[in-house]
């Protein structure tokens, strides 16, 4: 993992999101396309399973990466900047809560709904 | 008193020194300013007529609804009016407005002199005013786009919608996008490297970061409906059928393409206002802001859920539940940091002691209306409620809640808070609070009515309607409350005319505001500075409060003028420490010259006069290269700077220029996913595919083609390495090298193109590999350009181990290219070779 100092911080954890988003949405559409499971299985399937438990790695990362930044901006750094470090460090803990929050939820869904109708 | 005489005689000789290298001209050569103060001002007032026009529009609509059965206008004409009305408020009101605003007063916030690239912000402005002039143009001559502002296919396509209608909106609104991009690239980098000393990330003004995420949304939001208007008018003018379902189109594409765009492009104009509103708030409530850093991630995390919810514009057009599912999700969770901001907008004027001047009561009207805005988009998120409200006029409603409460009216409070700052003088109290209660009541008399309207049915964009359909009483009332509101905007207009003669004075700092912008003079001059003052602080005006004193008396860095340059500093993206001395360029008639030469080739292609188009895309060309030829690079001579400051950005390898290209890399990076996206998506989802048994590209000329730019880009970073070690021995030489190496990689590309089986009106699929090819060639080609150019200017002394900066500059140009040939490569050539072994 970059430094929890880095100012990538402030959007890595919400980059991470939006990737795993489009990687899962284009997933979707191209499993559904070529193999797409049977109506009456409803949301236990292969392809729900895969999704969700891609949903939980991905948040699973991004909390880890969330604590990381919080016990960073706690303990602060001793460097000459650590005011904005610490500024960073605290915010890089907002923005990967968030996207693992994001991620989740969206993830979770994948128990409720069939894939493909 | 003798003293003070002095001190004003030394503040008068440095104003007169400083108007001598930042004047603006006047006369016609006014056309030749590129000082931000003046380009933004264009944009706000440009935008504001535009709003009137729009306004106007949108009377004419409501005159014709008010009674049913009417043929006040008739079917055609209403098509026109609500595509225009729509059309002009997002491209031509809303964020050129936003940005006008943001031009003027971001250099000013972070202590600049102005914008980093001056030229480029007026070029914007002149690509902004000419298309929206052809634009609007199609108005008057009665052949307006029809197709409603996003502009669906097939309903757009040249079966249905024949003649210049559609070209015009697709032209006119991409040749409108060049400048809104161009302003997202300028604003990016200038708040990332060129505030003044010590303002680190933390002390910037929260205006700032919502800035710098929505410039940041624009780099990213509007290059895929770019593609999209390009490809359509390709479908249209030339007959390449990427919508079209029969050749191997798909018309969601468009969908898709558009609301990448128009989702992004709703937060786009609201993040902007609720900066206005976090940058108001502390000031009347007489404290900071609740929640800095709260804000900062909410602003931060709504710029990127924003992209995450495009599909909830098509929920209706038949995808996956499940994959409605994770974009209903998203639209709700979009409702936290919105929240977020609302909660410490809240407890900011809980805890302060509010003072209800005029914008205070704009921004109290926001909270209210921008809440309504919010609550029916949640309603609207939920998939089975939208789908029996879509189309109806309840989703009018909520557009209007939501742009108008969360635009508008922030917009004019910040108009009413910065208007001294314009025009140094005071608005009326009593015409501006009329001004407020009639735009007010007006506004929700039309529009809360009509979620009622849209509850009973009535569907959008029909010019009229049967009696007794139960719709007489709410069209009614809306059409007398646009009326109301319309004469509450005359009011303020009154009130914004009147004050340039009545008001009285507004001296400095009237509000008693915290940030730097007020530490200029009212009305400001263009070089907005005497002496850049350290900020590490967050509210400079309320801890300094002598600061615009010490600023005019040159006691603070960078107030040396003799060497007759216009500089401004250039520090560090995070801490904001300063790395260098930005030299900016003066006013010059090539941002004039190429927005018309693009003009003419936007009306060409208009008409359909390609020899005319041919010739304006060379003279756009020439303007363009004969602008990077002057740039702000001098000889050593002529590059002195005063002992114990930094050097000047062009003796230096990361200056602004290379945040200038990286940023615009992104853009054009976006651009290119939007190709790739629109590859595979046909490809999987295209009910008619027709992809060929044998691949249409011989792969061998084109493997070959990419080895010859792989080895021109690994050359080019070779060289920025050596320079980097002090070494530019064989500079020139190794230059002509590496595009003479380009120029063959273009040759043998062209080749291996012509020799194809390619039919681009074929099929979709011919007609998109089409299009990878044209990028790539175009992309090729610039890096030889370039590249022919810096050798050029070796030889002249202007590029050396002395002033790098240049070669740098192009560097991530061939890294770029390189990367896009190689990924095409892959989605071309071997992805399909792949799928059929599969």
């Amino acid at each position: 993992m970059i430094s929890t100092y880095h100012p990538m911080q402030l959007t890595l954890g919400l980059i991470v999101w939006i990737v795993w988003f489009i990687v899962k949405y284009g997933a979707l559409v191209l499993f559904c396309e070529q193999l797409p499971p049977p109506v009456e299985q409803g949301a236990f399937t292969w392809i729900n399973a895969t999704l969700l438990s891609g949903s939980v790695a991905v948040t699973a990362l991004l909390l880890f990466w969330a604590n990381n930044c919080w016990r960073a901006a706690r303990i602060g750094s001793n460097e000459a900047d650590s005011e904005i470090n610490t500024f960073i460090a605290g915010l890089g803990a907002g923005i990967n809560l968030l996207g693992a929050v994001t991620t989740l939820s969206q993830g979770l869904i994948s128990l409720l709904l069939p894939p493909c109708l | 008193m003798n003293t003070n005489n002095e001190t004003r005689k030394t503040r008068d000789a440095l104003h007169d020194e400083f108007l001598k290298v930042w004047g603006n001209p006047r006369g016609w050569h006014a056309l030749t300013i590129v000082n931000h103060t003046t380009v933004g001002i264009r944009f706000m007032v440009t935008g504001g007529i535009f709003f009137l026009i729009g306004g106007l529009l949108a009377m004419l609509m409501r005159t014709q609804l008010a009674l049913p059965e009417q043929d006040i206008i008739e079917p055609k004409l209403y098509d026109q009016l609500f595509t225009m009305h729509g059309t002009v408020m997002m491209f031509l009101f809303a964020v050129p407005v936003l940005e006008g605003l943001a031009m003027y007063l971001i250099p000013k916030m972070i202590g600049a002199r102005d914008l980093v690239f001056p030229r480029l912000s007026a070029f914007g402005y002149w690509c902004y005013l000419f298309g929206s002039l052809i634009l609007m143009s199609s108005l008057v001559l009665g052949i307006a786009p029809a197709g409603g502002w996003f502009m669906y296919t097939p309903l757009t396509n040249n079966v249905y919608s024949p003649g210049p209608n559609v070209d015009f909106w697709l032209l006119g609104v991409t040749f409108i996008e060049i400048s809104a991009v161009s302003a997202g690239i300028e604003l990016t980098v200038s708040i990332l490297r060129t505030r003044t000393s010590g303002m680190a990330l933390l002390h910037m003004p929260l205006f700032c970061w919502y800035i710098l995420v929505m410039a940041l949304m624009i780099v990213f939001g509007f290059p895929p409906l770019i593609l999209g208007s390009i490809l359509l008018e390709l479908e249209r003018a030339v007959g390449m059928p990427f919508f079209d379902v029969a050749r191997g189109g798909d018309p969601i594409l468009w969908q898709h393409l558009f609301w990448l765009f128009g989702h992004p492009e709703v937060y786009i104009i609201f993040l902007p206002a609720a900066g206005i509103v976090s940058t108001l708030l502390p000031v009347f409530s007489r404290q900071p802001i609740v929640g800095y850093r709260w804000i900062v991630l909410a602003i931060i995390s709504t710029g990127f859920i924003s992209f995450g919810l495009w599909v909830h514009h098509m929920f209706t057009v038949g995808i996956p539940q499940l994959a409605q599912a994770f974009f209903s999700m998203a639209s709700m969770l979009v409702a936290i940091p919105t929240g977020i901001q609302l909660f410490a907008w809240l407890a900011t004027l809980w805890t302060g002691r509010p003072v209800y001047h005029v914008p205070m009561l704009w921004l109290v009207g926001f909270l209210f209306i921008f809440m309504i805005g919010g609550l029916t988009g949640v309603m609207l998120a939920l998939v089975p409620f939208n789908w029996q409200v879509h189309d109806t006029h309840f989703v009018v409603a909520h557009l209007h809640y939501v742009m108008v409460g969360g635009m508008l009216f922030p917009l004019l409070a910040g108009l009413y808070y910065w208007l001294p700052h314009f025009s140094g003088r005071m608005p009326s109290d009593k015409l501006a609070r009329w001004g407020f209660w009639l735009t007010f009541v007006g506004f929700n008399t039309t529009f809360l009515v009509m979620h009622l309207t849209g509850f009973l049915g009535m569907p959008r964009r029909v010019y009229t309607y049967q009696a007794g359909m139960g719709w007489e009483l709410p069209n009614s009332v809306s059409s007398v409350g646009g009326f109301i509101m319309a004469m509450g905007i005359a009011m303020v207009l009154l009130d914004i005319v009147l004050h340039f003669r009545f008001g009285r004075p507004a001296g400095s700092n009237p509000w008693g505001a915290d940030t730097l912008e007020w530490a200029t003079d009212t009305p400001p001059q263009p070089y907005n500075f005497i002496s850049l003052p350290d900020c590490p602080m967050r509210h400079p005006m309320w801890d300094q409060p002598d600061l615009q004193t010490t600023i005019a008396e040159g006691h603070h860095g960078l107030s040396e003028i003799d060497h007759g340059r216009r500089e401004t500093w250039g520090s560090d993206p995070v801490s904001g420490a300063i790395r260098e001395i930005i030299h900016l360029p003066g006013n010059s008639w090539l941002p004039f010259y190429s927005a018309l030469a693009l003009s003419v080739l936007c009306i060409s292609l208009l008409t359909r006069t390609y020899s005319m188009a041919l010739i304006a895309v060379v003279a756009s060309l020439l303007l363009l290269l004969s602008w990077s030829w002057k740039n702000c690079v001098y000889l050593e001579a002529d590059s002195a700077v005063k002992p114990g400051y930094p050097p000047l950005h062009s003796r230096t390898f990361n200056g602004p220029g290379l945040w200038g290209m990286v940023v615009t890399l992104l853009a054009d990076g976006a651009l290119f996913l939007a190709i790739l996206f629109g590859w595979l998506y046909l490809r999987v989802v295209a009910p008619n595919w027709q992809a060929p048994d044998t691949a249409p590209l011989a792969w061998l000329p084109l493997l070959i083609s990419g080895v010859l730019l792989t080895v021109a880009t690994f050359w080019h970073h070779f060289i920025v390495r050596r320079l980097r070690a002090g070494r530019d021995d064989h500079l020139q030489g190794q230059l002509w090298g590496i595009a003479v190496i380009g120029l063959a990689h273009c040759c043998v590309f062209i080749w291996a193109w012509s020799a194809s089986s390619l039919v681009a009106t074929q099929t979709a699929h011919d007609a998109v590999i089409a299009v990878i090819l044209m990028y790539q060639l175009f992309h090729s080609g610039l890096a030889v350009i370039m590249t022919a150019l810096q050798a050029k200017r070796v030889a002249y002394g202007y590029v050396g181990k002395t002033a790098p900066y240049e070669i740098a500059v192009v560097k991530p140009w061939w890294i770029y290219t390189n990367a896009v040939f190689w990924l095409s490569f892959l989605a071309v050539i071997m992805l399909p070779i792949a799928w059929r072994s599969a």
